[in-house]
């Protein structure tokens, strides 16, 4: 059975569809990653397993307790990292975890003990009588951490908890994750760094747009860019009329634009290389390098939706 | 219990923060100070002027002849200027609007009032202050606060059974209504130049703590601190409780922390302790009220930190709090009813005068159903909201 189900979520602001349609199951203790471009729907999916925001049709089951009646008891079992860094920064990091801890029902002894070992989980414990608006920002996101699992959740949503983070900072909150993974919770991860999301996660969704593209394992996704071929070519100009002949032919994915460079996804075929350059050629671009490069899963995302993760 | 913990939270970050403390207490006190200071050369009258009363009294009887004593005797004695007037001259006064308070005596008062039967006293008022009016009607309250005293004494046989009048008055009045009109009991406070103005800007600054308020609601929701708070196990409402409760507590401790420097520093005798807590209480409420829709008004808390300081000082001034509402114009003392300084300030002022809680009744129901109201909207205005933690 699945610890966490999304079954045909939909939410609109105004008229954008910010979730379309999307149906997700997690199961315990995975670490799941879900990632997209900014504007994705990642967060709004987020705010919707969380029961901070109310989808306008579709059903949240976590734990098999539908969110719609049991709203209060799945927060409970829920830990919620957010984007930003919310703590109070003029509280100390011990007395942040204690007051996110209490809003759970922690109490005296216990509360006390669990903000401690909180705070040592995320290597806080030497700092934990400091205020939090004098630490540095990878230290601001591990308090953000502790305060999200001073309850001990068995569901951990981390919505990109490494957002502008030094390298050593970001290695220790991901191996903190994998610890807690380890200790047995089940961890959403929101992200658009595809190398955090293949360094950490078990299962990982592609979401654009709102809509949830392809999900997997890391193998299952490394077969689907198996088969792809990433084709770079860099030209003196760009010419779209030749750039939408290129889209129509049967065998390319996609193309995506980065100045004078064109990338090319294709999938498995011999004779692709002498109609692209024809078409080319026939439009007057002058073709300065062409290279054929082995696709990753930054190339999978490009191939799947037009766009980079980090546009 | 949540509700507590998020109280305790707002009252402790509050506490925490240098700008709020100098927003919420500095400024308060170094303005209540420097006011003292600045009033203290003026020349300070024992209390309000004298109010002009037209006074006709038609009942020859025993009532009529102790309300005589009574207006010339030491009670009223400073508070009021009698101006005696017969029927036609009263009726002449009231149609001309020439009087700031007329009280009339029917002939038959006594009579009535012997046999047990609804009497009443007319007390018009006109264009008057509100400490000028509450010192009127503390005077011919607590007259007839004597009166009703003194036939319910009368009609029990029993003198020792004289304690539960009281009681009997109340359970009278319940069941039959009030015979007399009674609607200040009291009077024999002090009030002075300094003391209104301690009262007129502890209101303003309690007002305004509105603003701070709303500035730390829309803060959180900036941090996002409020989105992690809603993501934990508790409702809606126990998080604008708890931010209201916390809000009010802070309040009510600035409005103390002013009334107990200005007692201290000046001299300025608040009154009855029950009548300040209960003004104090309504006012935070209402105050808090006011924070809690500004935060759904605005989404930044720059704009809401600006607009609400403003909004206060035009209603401190319409109100007469910068001023006296006597030096108003007629318009503006038609306005200041509608403003929250004016039944706030009416409120302290009365119990200045010597007024109890009980006496400022229609004060603090009108800040309490403004500070309802304006909750009621806060709240429907909150639910539009997608999310309110954004």
């Amino acid at each position: 059975m699945s610890c966490i189900e999304l079954r045909n979520l939909v939410k609109r602001y105004g008229g954008r569809l910010a979730v379309d349609n999307l149906s997700l199951a997690i199961e315990a203790g995975e670490i799941f990653g879900l990632l997209g471009p900014n504007g994705a729907g990642k967060s709004t999916t987020i705010k919707i397993t969380t029961g901070l925001l109310k989808p306008d049709s579709g059903e949240v089951e976590i734990a098999s307790l539908n969110q719609r009646t049991h709203n209060v008891a799945i927060k409970r079992m829920l830990g919620l990292v957010p984007q930003e860094i919310a703590v109070y920064s003029n509280f100390t990091a011990r007395e942040n975890a204690e007051f996110f801890g209490s809003l759970y029902g922690l109490r005296g002894g216990q509360l006390r003990e669990q903000a401690a070992a909180a705070l040592q989980f995320v290597g806080l414990g030497d700092r934990q009588n400091e205020a939090a608006g004098k630490f540095s920002g990878g230290m601001k996101r591990r308090l953000n951490i502790a305060c999200a699992i001073v309850h001990r959740p068995k569901i951990i949503i981390m919505d990109e908890p490494t957002v502008g983070i030094d390298p050593q900072s970001r290695a220790h909150i991901l191996e903190s994750i994998r610890e807690l993974a380890r200790e047995g919770a089940t961890i959403v991860y929101t992200t658009h760094y595809m190398e955090e999301a293949e360094a950490l996660c078990t299962r990982i969704g592609i979401i654009d747009h709102g809509k949830l593209i392809v999900v997997g394992t890391k193998p299952e996704l490394q077969k689907m860019v198996a088969s792809l071929e990433k084709l770079v070519l860099e030209v003196g100009g760009v010419n779209f009329t030749a750039v939408e002949e290129i889209k129509q032919l049967p065998y390319v994915k996609n193309v995506s634009l980065s100045g004078t460079r064109i990338e090319v996804f294709l999938t498995d075929t011999q004779d692709y290389l002498q109609d692209i350059l024809s078409i080319l050629a026939r439009n007057g671009v002058r073709i300065r390098m062409v290279n054929v490069e082995a696709p990753d899963l930054e190339s999978l995302f490009l191939s799947l939706t037009g766009r980079n993760l980090r546009d | 219990m949540a509700i507590l913990v998020l109280a305790a939270k707002y009252i402790k970050t509050s506490l925490k923060s240098f700008l709020f403390l100098l927003a919420m207490v500095g400024f308060p006190l170094l303005m209540t100070f420097f006011m003292g200071m600045a009033i203290q050369d003026l020349p300070e009258p024992a209390g309000p002027p004298p109010v002009s009363l037209l006074y006709c009294n038609l009942d020859t009887g025993e009532t009529g002849r102790q309300l005589d004593d009574y207006l010339s005797g030491a009670a009223a004695s400073g508070w009021l200027t009698v101006i005696p007037a017969d029927e036609t001259e009263y009726r002449t006064a009231l149609a001309g609007n020439a009087f700031q308070v007329a009280v009339r005596i029917p002939s038959d008062f006594t009579t009535r009032f012997a046999a047990g039967q609804s009497a009443t006293i007319d007390i018009v008022r006109g264009q008057v202050s509100d400490a000028a009016s509450a010192a009127i009607e503390a005077v011919v309250g607590e007259f007839t606060r004597r009166l009703k005293l003194t036939r319910a004494v009368d009609t029990v046989p029993d003198p020792s059974a004289a304690a539960v009048v009281p009681g009997i008055l109340d359970q009278a009045a319940s069941e039959r209504g009030d015979y007399l009109t009674v609607r200040q009991p009291a009077v024999g406070g002090t009030f002075t130049s300094r003391s209104f103005f301690a009262v007129t800007t502890m209101v303003m600054f309690l007002l305004v703590a509105g603003s701070t308020g709303a500035i730390r609601l829309i803060e959180e929701r900036e941090t996002k601190t409020l989105l992690r708070v809603y993501a934990a196990p508790v409702t809606k409402s126990q998080v604008l409780l708890g931010n209201l409760l916390g809000q009010m507590t802070v309040t009510c401790c600035q409005a103390f922390l002013i009334i107990l420097a200005t007692g201290r520093l000046f001299g300025i005798v608040w009154g009855d302790w029950g009548g300040i807590i209960a003004a104090t209480a309504a006012v935070s409420f209402v105050s808090t009220a006011m924070a809690f829709l500004v935060a759904c008004l605005f989404n930044s808390a720059r704009v809401a930190g600006g607009a609400v300081p403003v909004f206060v000082s035009a209603m401190t001034f319409v109100s007469g709090g910068m001023t006296g509402i006597e030096n108003l114009s007629p318009v503006f003392r038609t306005l200041s009813d509608f403003t929250l300084n004016k039944w706030a300030n009416g409120a302290y002022f009365s119990l200045m005068l010597g007024g109890r809680s009980s006496d400022i009744g229609t004060n603090l129901a009108v800040l309490a159903g403004a500070g309802l109201g304006i909750t009621l909207l806060a709240m429907i205005l909150a639910n539009r909201r997608e999310a309110f933690y954004e």
